[in-house]
């Protein structure tokens, strides 16, 4: 096991190096505003601009100005963002533990509400739940996130005067449980829903499959209870593929975080990320994209581990 | 500004004019400001004349409560002269000029770290230094001391070193030598020549004055997010993405004479929420989140007002999108083409189709600047909308009934109604023999050609003008920044109307001022003008009902002004 991971992690390395170096040439090569001028400001004169270029060492060769990032990501400088020159280290510290409980309350709730639906759904199969659960699966797949986020926002707000706090900053869970969880259940439960759709189909498909093995029936005729049928022998067995899927749901829904942060006003990751892309706020995009490719890799490793432990047929070596 | 438009665009996407609104109860961009449904009649702004709030109905001033405020865009620092987007707006909170003007009433003036100033002759302005203006308890270890005439030297001092400087282009045009008398009470400021915009520039946000210790090599970088200044309020804390808060200043110097000479301001502090996305802007608004609200439209303002008690505040809006045409590329070199496109242009069909009849048509200058604009009857004669002699001018110029030309837009751009006027604009250029290749561009790309004159032609966004010399020196060869930046003046090729706008700029008596306005308008009319404003709307701005005695008439001046108040009782 310890040499898979090793193994593993080598090659996830090897894949941000090569996501780290696209990254870095991509922007550099897209048409668009020079952040050069953007840092240099208003009235600036083509020597102001020269300097600034300078000064942000944009005029190195690429190898130069990449290592440069690469050796200050090793020891922990991140850069300062082109755009407000404050270090980018300073900004995701303060903004990480918003994406990261907006990621984990996602994922309970996806958890939460895809499992047993789509265990229920297995479970009784053709009958009103189970219509009920697919019909609801289908809408939770085909709404984006983006409009039921505007609809979770003003609908309440129009009906009933109700919104979550807005541009309030981060509500600490420690400080403020209920205001916590005021700001960041709505936007957790948009986010979830895709999600959340989209397992609960696959936890139903997987099950059914299971349920239709011969040692299912064996379990049964040996007189297990249902419950335990399903849940120690069924559900079980029907996981892994659902554990692959919420990984790679997990990663997916840092996209997604970028636009339900901005409607939601939360001082995330994504809101920052998306700020950044805009305003090509090289030493940002590059820093967010390898956190993205990092949580992507760690996330494939977890599920790729919690397989040995859902069966323990697996094996790795 | 031209550029910190740009800049802003880049940054945030979002309006100037939004910022500015959002940054005070002004509806900073406002031209003349009027309540509706509201307490009318002028009100005293504390002592310096002019007409600061609308007091009449809202009673008797009460002291305390918070101003919440959503920002579209963030502070990208706290540091006047190179602060650009939301920063802007909120200057005038922090630190003090020496005297703010009112581009829009004229009669408005207030005299900050200033008393008031002599002219010995049209280019000198010697100001004489309030006593008291003292600077807040602070977390930059400025001390808590009264700003004095060297701390004005060393700000401007800093201005002339900074390139990228909002205000270098004045600074460094017009500041030929400054001085600070030896008592330190008085400033002197030398023109190298009569300057007519000296009083809206020198009163500009971006030229207010930090304390001296503030800008010392150790404090300068901390002005990224915090401040330290005598103005009516002092930043406690900012966070990147979240906000700022605000306090009031407890050794602000201004006093209500009005009202028992009531330290101002009336209100505890203020609250800037970073709300980026604009449905969540208006969502807060609606749940009494935040005190203030401007409407993308008049009828969404309207519409959201309905059955509630919010106190709406219509103003003209210093904003339009216009089309620019590279003078020096053909067709465009032809003044009969330039004069083309001016007669194909229906102006009153964006006013109905785009606005639903909240805006207005703009000649050179754009109609809420006042009598600056050239009277409405002799606009109509010089930008008729007349699609045959359109094409009569086309058939002139290249003996054909059409002409080729190449347009670029921004392509997803929904920024001031953008891709409402696009389609409409389209068909007019068709109607008027024009037979347009469309060259829709990503907003960045776009942005670079239009700021590098990498193209023919364009429907261009544009930014908030609160006067006039900026649309003067967008018809001057060197650009409105006159950093040869979005250089599309007609001055490129007539150099006589680039000696003609210097002129006028050096004209200090307004009324001889105004009609050497109108003259060089017609003189741009009758050459052919490569940049035409369209047309600017209305826009109303909301206020939750507890905000009293809300500044107006004043634009942005209505920064400066801090008689209003929270009454939530």
């Amino acid at each position: 096991m310890q040499t898979y991971i090793v193994r593993r992690l080598l090659i996830g390395a090897i894949i941000l190096f090569v996501l780290s170096v696209a990254v870095f040439i991509l922007l550099r090569i897209v048409p668009g505003s020079d952040p050069a001028e953007l840092r240099c400001g208003l009235n600036c004169t083509p020597e102001g601009i020269k300097q600034a270029r300078e000064e942000m060492g944009l005029n190195d060769p690429y190898v130069v100005q990449y290592w440069d990032w690469l050796s200050g990501v090793f020891t922990g400088d991140l850069g300062t963002s082109v755009v407000n020159f404050r270090p980018v280290g300073d900004s995701i510290k303060a903004r990480f533990p918003v994406t990261f409980e907006l990621m984990v309350l996602t994922l309970i709730i996806t958890i939460v509400v895809g499992i047993p639906f789509g265990v229920a759904s297995a479970v009784w199969k053709n009958s009103p739940i189970d219509y009920g659960v697919r019909v609801s699966a289908i809408f939770g797949l085909a709404v984006p996130s983006f409009w039921l986020a505007t609809l979770v926002l003003i609908l309440p707000a129009t009906w009933w005067g109700y919104a979550p706090p807005l541009g309030a900053g981060y509500i600490h869970i420690e400080e403020d449980l209920w205001g916590n969880l005021k700001q960041f259940v709505p936007p957790a439960a948009v986010l979830a829903v895709g999600s959340a759709a989209g397992v609960m189909r696959l936890t139903r498909s997987s099950l059914l499959e299971v349920l239709r093995q011969d040692y299912m029936r064996t379990a049964r005729a040996k007189g297990l209870a249902e419950r335990a049928l399903i849940v120690r022998h069924g559900l079980k067995n029907s996981l892994i593929p659902v554990v692959t899927v919420l990984g790679l749901q997990m990663a997916g829904l840092l996209g997604g975080a970028i636009i339900v942060e901005q409607i939601f006003t939360l001082p995330g990751l994504g809101a920052f990320t998306f700020e950044a892309l805009f305003r090509k706020d090289f030493p940002v995009v590059q820093t967010m994209t390898l956190y993205a490719g990092i949580t992507v890799v760690l996330l494939n490793l977890l599920v790729d581990i919690s397989y040995a432990w859902l069966d323990p047929r697996i094996r790795y070596s | 500004m031209a550029g910190s438009y740009w800049d802003k665009f880049t940054k945030q996407r979002i309006s100037r004019r939004r910022a500015l609104q959002s940054a005070g109860v002004a509806g900073a961009a406002a031209g003349a400001i009027w309540v509706v449904g509201c307490g009318g009649g002028d009100d005293d702004d504390g002592g310096n004349g002019g007409n600061g709030g609308n007091g009449g109905g809202d009673g008797k001033p009460v002291r305390g409560g918070r101003y919440s405020v959503g920002s579209a865009a963030d502070f990208d620092t706290f540091d006047p002269y190179i602060g650009i987007a939301a920063s802007v707006g909120y200057f005038p909170r922090l630190y003090n000029v020496l005297v703010n003007y009112s581009a829009l009433d004229t009669s408005f003036e207030f005299f900050d770290l200033a008393t008031g100033y002599e002219q010995p002759d049209d280019a000198t302005y010697i100001f004489t230094i309030r006593d008291g203006v003292k600077v807040s308890p602070n977390a930059l270890g400025v001390p808590e001391r009264n700003l004095d005439a060297e701390d004005v030297v060393v700000a401007y001092d800093r201005i002339k070193t900074l390139p990228q400087s909002n205000a270098a282009a004045f600074i460094n045009k017009w500041l030929a030598s400054h001085e600070a008398s030896t008592d330190k009470r008085q400033y002197t400021f030398n023109l190298p020549s009569p300057y007519y915009f000296f009083r809206n520039r020198i009163g500009s946000p971006i030229n207010t004055v930090v304390p001296k210790e503030a800008l010392t090599d150790a404090n300068i970088g901390k002005l990224r997010s915090q401040a330290a200044g005598a103005g009516p309020f002092m930043l406690r804390d900012y966070a990147e993405g979240t906000g700022a808060t605000l306090d009031r200043n407890p050794n602000y110097y201004r006093r209500d004479e009005s009202n028992n000479n009531e330290q101002l301001p009336y209100i505890d502090g203020m609250d800037v929420k970073i709300i980026t996305d604009r449905a969540a802007i208006r969502t807060a608004f609606q749940t009494g989140q935040l005190s203030v609200y401007t409407g993308e439209t008049v009828d969404e303002s309207l519409q959201l007002a309905q059955g509630q008690n919010y106190t709406q505040v219509k103003d003209p809006v210093n904003t339009f999108l216009a089309f620019t045409m590279h003078p020096e590329k053909a067709p465009w070199t032809d003044e009969r083409i330039r004069k083309a496109a001016n007669f194909a242009i229906n102006r009153q069909e964006f006013v109905d189709k785009v606005y639903n009849g909240e805006a207005q048509a703009n000649g050179i200058f754009h109609w809420p600047l006042g009598d600056l604009a050239l009277p409405e009857d002799e606009l109509e004669e010089f930008q008729r909308y007349d699609p045959a002699e359109a094409k009569a001018l086309i058939r002139a110029a290249t003996g054909q009934d059409t002409v080729k030309i190449k347009m670029m837009y921004p392509a997803e751009s929904t920024i001031e109604q953008h891709s409402l006027h696009l389609p409409i604009f389209l068909q007019q250029l068709k109607d008027g023999g024009f037979d347009v290749e469309e060259d829709p561009q990503a907003f960045g790309t776009w942005l670079d050609n239009y700021t590098n004159l990498n193209y023919e032609c364009s429907l261009a966004l544009n930014q908030v003008y609160e006067y006039a010399e900026f649309n003067m020196d967008w018809q001057h060869s060197e650009g409105p920044a006159r950093n040869n930046i979005y250089a599309v003046g007609i001055g490129k090729l007539y150099p006589e109307i680039d000696e003609e706008i210097d002129r006028v700029k050096g004209i200090t008596d307004p009324e001889e001022f105004k009609e050497a306005v109108h003259e060089l308008q017609r003189t741009i009319f009758e050459k052919g003008p490569a940049f035409l404003p369209l047309v600017s709307p209305y826009a109303i701005t909301l206020y939750q009902p507890y905000v009293k005695n809300i500044p107006q008439g004043i634009g942005a001046s209505g920064l400066y002004v801090n008689t209003w108040w929270i009454d939530q009782a």
